[in-house]
């Protein structure tokens, strides 16, 4: 959280730039001669005026990557957290895992080199400078989808990937029953399931990227490298209501639940944790006008965005998809730390809240949010209804820590096309949940009760997930879950832009053709006088909402 | 119908969770989707492989002449494509296409299968979910096929026998197009199945009527026609690959074994029994 302001005075200006609550102009409100605001929606930018009197919440600049990461990185090896360095808790002849997240970290796909190829060239040299051969190299996937190989030669590096692909490097697999290993119960009698490889090791190394305070911790081994029979002690509907947020870990029985899980595991699996941490240059180059207040934007700035929407806007779906998906962000490292999960952990937190959080005054009768074209779930994919509502309700409804941004009761106004549409391969099973169980029930307890199982077992998307590209059967009723504080905590939910009203129906939404008339829908409920808070993205953004 | 049923193996794997009483079956195309071969593949097989060299020679001279007819007909109607076909193959012996579909079967079937295909048939089977074969190849054929993989019922094209020797002309109902979709629906109404509640697997354009009379379809390794209507439609898609090693599996002979008993007491029952 933010210190107190006679804090903030004492602290120099160097120090100053990147403390939370240093900065004012990140909170501001619109007047009669504000300019108008950039709103993600899916594969566009809308370009909208907003209520007079609207708040806006900007996120903070991005703070100053490390000068040399390579450098930074190995001065991590060498100084874990509670832990000997890597080095000295190597032999010969032992048996190395290195877990590594997947696909959906970070958003979108950053620059190479990623992170994780430069994590990789110094573990890998360590491990080979003593002795050590028996490596393997698993994406942490869990339940979602397959890198392709081309996805994971770009993550891991050409180095690492001509050395270990594919007989040494490849994709977790939660459905390989032989290659799974039952570690325990936990007190609250949740089953702990691990990649066998990963619980038959002598050391188990985590390479973990952090983009939001959600990511990394006990949760990366003990989600990343565990099947359904782990994952749905908490990944359903009561311990995610009792998440509040999921940004907050503090304060998530989701974490709660992992963690208990990671501590169990930590007790028969040699685990070194390294954790890093990425600014918010999530756009640079010709697109950095995208993280600027608008009121700010020079003419140059208006002319690139016009460009931009106007490029996005006359091109085929197919070719605009292609385009944003592959488009790398310039994330800049600002921290790496290794040794014990926890210790590393907490001092990668203290550095993403840092970066992310701003200070913000009481909670919002209205609260409007752009979903953008790219979620964890569908890199180089389609942004499917059931994702658009777990990216709304889901993820930026929690990007806050303390109180929700809009009060109980409230009405969230979501900017998405909302088309029902779906990728046959990498989302097949999310087409029958959207298109049979949803037609059934929206109710998340309901859903659990009588879909999940089914899904989760069903040998076609079971096979799908094993051999093709697909999120797991289970997949979608998780992206159904995660939305559920929201739908518990918000009165009404209002799709903005909305291109087929029936998706909207379908998800328990109302429809609006423009931001305006959600706007009017949601004020003629609340009143004129309602307040109205808008969550600028990009980048990303957690609100400590006093 | 063009249905043979082996044996009714019952039942004993009850499907927990919604649908726990309810039957439900998977209905799988063959050539493109179970394995990696084409029904052309079979036929200039059958057709090298019969009588006297002289023999081969003419019906592999017939067979050619048909060429740019069966190339117009694939372009057109897989129902035409079937029927040209099979022309070839009259005046053949009924014991000799049988003995042909076991060694066409054991010897090159068999090791085109795609092994996750097979995988998959046996995943949704421990699931609850009968297997059957819909599919436009000669039942000569696909009985031993259906014998290896222990599957009951199947529905394949019948070729018209005369004194013994094939007319070159099928059956009704063709195994192509719609008539599969037909045949689906008989199939799941004498059997008390609901369609909604069943899978299809199918690789062709041809196949879509079928796949979409299904409550789960999903298009293997579609064609480019089939993709954009398994896109439009919202179909899964399913890629199996070849299978890396092609030696047949050392227990088809097991197989047939297993099997042998369960065939003899129930070929040639028509209709969906």
């Amino acid at each position: 959280m933010a210190r107190p302001e006679g804090k903030l005075k004492e602290l120099k200006t160097a120090e100053l730039r990147n403390e939370i609550g240093a900065r004012s102009d990140l909170v501001v409100r619109v007047n009669r001669r504000s300019e108008r605001r950039i709103i993600p929606y899916g594969e566009e930018f809308l370009f909208e005026k907003l209520p007079v009197g609207t708040r806006v919440i900007y996120p903070p600049p991005p703070m100053d990557p490390l000068a040399d990461p390579d450098q930074a990185i190995r001065y991590a090896l060498l100084h874990p957290e509670n832990q000997d360095p890597l080095f000295a808790q190597l032999s010969p002849n032992m048996r190395v895992t290195i877990a590594i997240d997947d696909i959906s970290l970070p958003l979108p796909q950053m620059r190479r080199p990623d992170i994780r190829e430069r994590l990789l060239n110094q573990v890998l040299q360590t491990l080979a400078d003593y002795g050590v051969d028996d490596v393997h190299l698993v994406i942490a996937t869990s339940l979602h989808r397959r890198m392709t190989e081309a996805e994971i030669r770009r993550v891991v590096g050409e180095r690492a990937f001509k050395q270990y692909w594919p007989d040494r490097l490849y994709n977790f697999d939660a459905e390989n029953r032989a290659e799974l290993a039952m570690l325990g119960k936990t007190e609250h009698g949740e089953e702990v399931w691990l990649s066998r490889r990963a619980a038959e090791s002598d050391l188990l190394i985590y390479l973990n990227i952090n983009l939001v305070p959600m990511d990394g911790g006990h949760k990366s081994v003990a989600v990343g490298l565990a099947p359904y029979q782990s994952l749905r002690h908490h990944h359903n509907v009561g311990t995610l209501r009792d998440s509040h947020s999921y940004m907050d870990p503090t304060r998530s029985a989701l974490h709660r639940s992992s963690d208990r899980m990671g501590k169990l595991i930590h007790k028969s699996v040699r685990i070194f944790q390294i954790e890093t941490a990425v600014n918010t240059r999530m756009y640079g180059g010709m697109l950095d006008f995208l993280h600027k207040n608008e009121d700010h934007f020079s003419d140059w700035d208006r002319t690139r965005l016009k460009g931009f929407q106007w490029t996005l806007r006359n091109m085929s779906s197919e070719m605009r998809r292609t385009m944003l998906h592959n488009y790398a962000a310039p994330y800049g490292m600002i921290g790496v730390w290794s040794g014990d999960t926890e210790a590393v952990h907490q001092k990668a937190l203290a550095r993403v809240f840092q970066q992310y959080a701003v200070p913000v005054k009481g909670q919002a009768d209205i609260l409007i949010v752009g979903v953008p074209y790219v979620c964890p779930y569908n890199v180089n994919s389609i942004m499917n209804p059931v994702l658009v509502q777990c990216t709304g309700l889901g993820y930026l409804f929690n990007m806050y820590r303390n109180k929700p941004l809009v009060r109980e009761g409230g009405t969230m106004i979501i900017c998405h096309p909302l088309r029902d549409e779906f990728h046959p391969e990498h989302h097949p099973s999310y087409i029958e949940f959207f298109h049979r169980c949803l037609a059934e029930t929206t109710d998340a307890v309901e859903l659990e009760k009588t879909f999940e199982r089914e899904f989760a077992r069903n040998p076609t998307y079971i096979h799908m997930y094993r051999y093709g590209n697909a999120y797991h059967g289970v997949h979608p009723f998780y992206m159904w879950y995660w939305g559920e504080p929201a739908r518990q905590h918000v009165g009404r939910v209002i799709a903005a832009g909305c291109e087929e009203p029936e998706v909207a129906a379908r998800l328990g939404w109302e429809a609006a053709d423009t931001l305006d008339e959600a706007i009017a829908m949601a004020t003629s409920e609340l009143g004129r006088s309602a307040s109205i808070t808008y969550l600028h993205l990009p980048p990303l953004v957690i609100a400590d909402v006093e | 119908m063009s249905v043979y049923t082996h044996k009714k193996t019952s039942n004993g794997h009850a499907h927990k969770g919604l649908k726990a009483n309810k039957r439900r079956a998977a209905f799988y195309d063959l050539d493109g989707t179970l394995v990696d071969l084409n029904l052309v593949h079979a036929a200039v097989f059958t057709l090298a492989n019969v009588g006297e060299w002289t023999g081969r020679v003419s019906y592999l001279i017939g067979f050619a002449a048909r060429i740019p007819r069966l190339y117009i007909a694939e372009q057109r109607d897989r129902r035409l494509l079937n029927t040209v076909l099979f022309e070839a193959f009259k005046g053949l012996s009924r014991d000799r296409l049988f003995s042909l579909g076991e060694e066409y079967c054991e010897r090159i079937l068999v090791s085109h299968l795609y092994p996750r295909a097979v995988e998959l048939i046996e995943a949704n089977r421990e699931a609850g979910i009968e297997p059957v074969l819909v599919t436009g190849s000669p039942d000569f054929i696909v009985a031993p096929l259906a014998r290896h993989l222990g599957i009951s019922d199947f529905a394949a094209n019948r070729f018209v026998f005369s004194r013994g020797r094939a007319t070159g002309r099928l059956a009704e109902p063709v195994m192509a197009g719609d008539d599969k979709a037909v045949w689906c629906a008989d199939y799941a109404a004498a059997h008390d199945i609901d369609l909604a509640d069943c899978w299809g697997y199918a690789d062709s354009h041809y196949d879509t009527a079928f796949l979409a009379a299904l409550g789960h379809p999903v298009a293997v390794n579609p064609d480019r026609r089939l993709r954009a209507a398994a896109l439009s439609r919202q179909w899964p898609v399913l890629h199996f690959e070849k299978a890396v090693d092609s030696a047949p599996p050392d227990d088809f002979d097991n197989h047939r074994e297993l099997n042998h008993d369960a065939e003899q007491s129930t070929r040639g029952t028509n209709g969906a029994a």
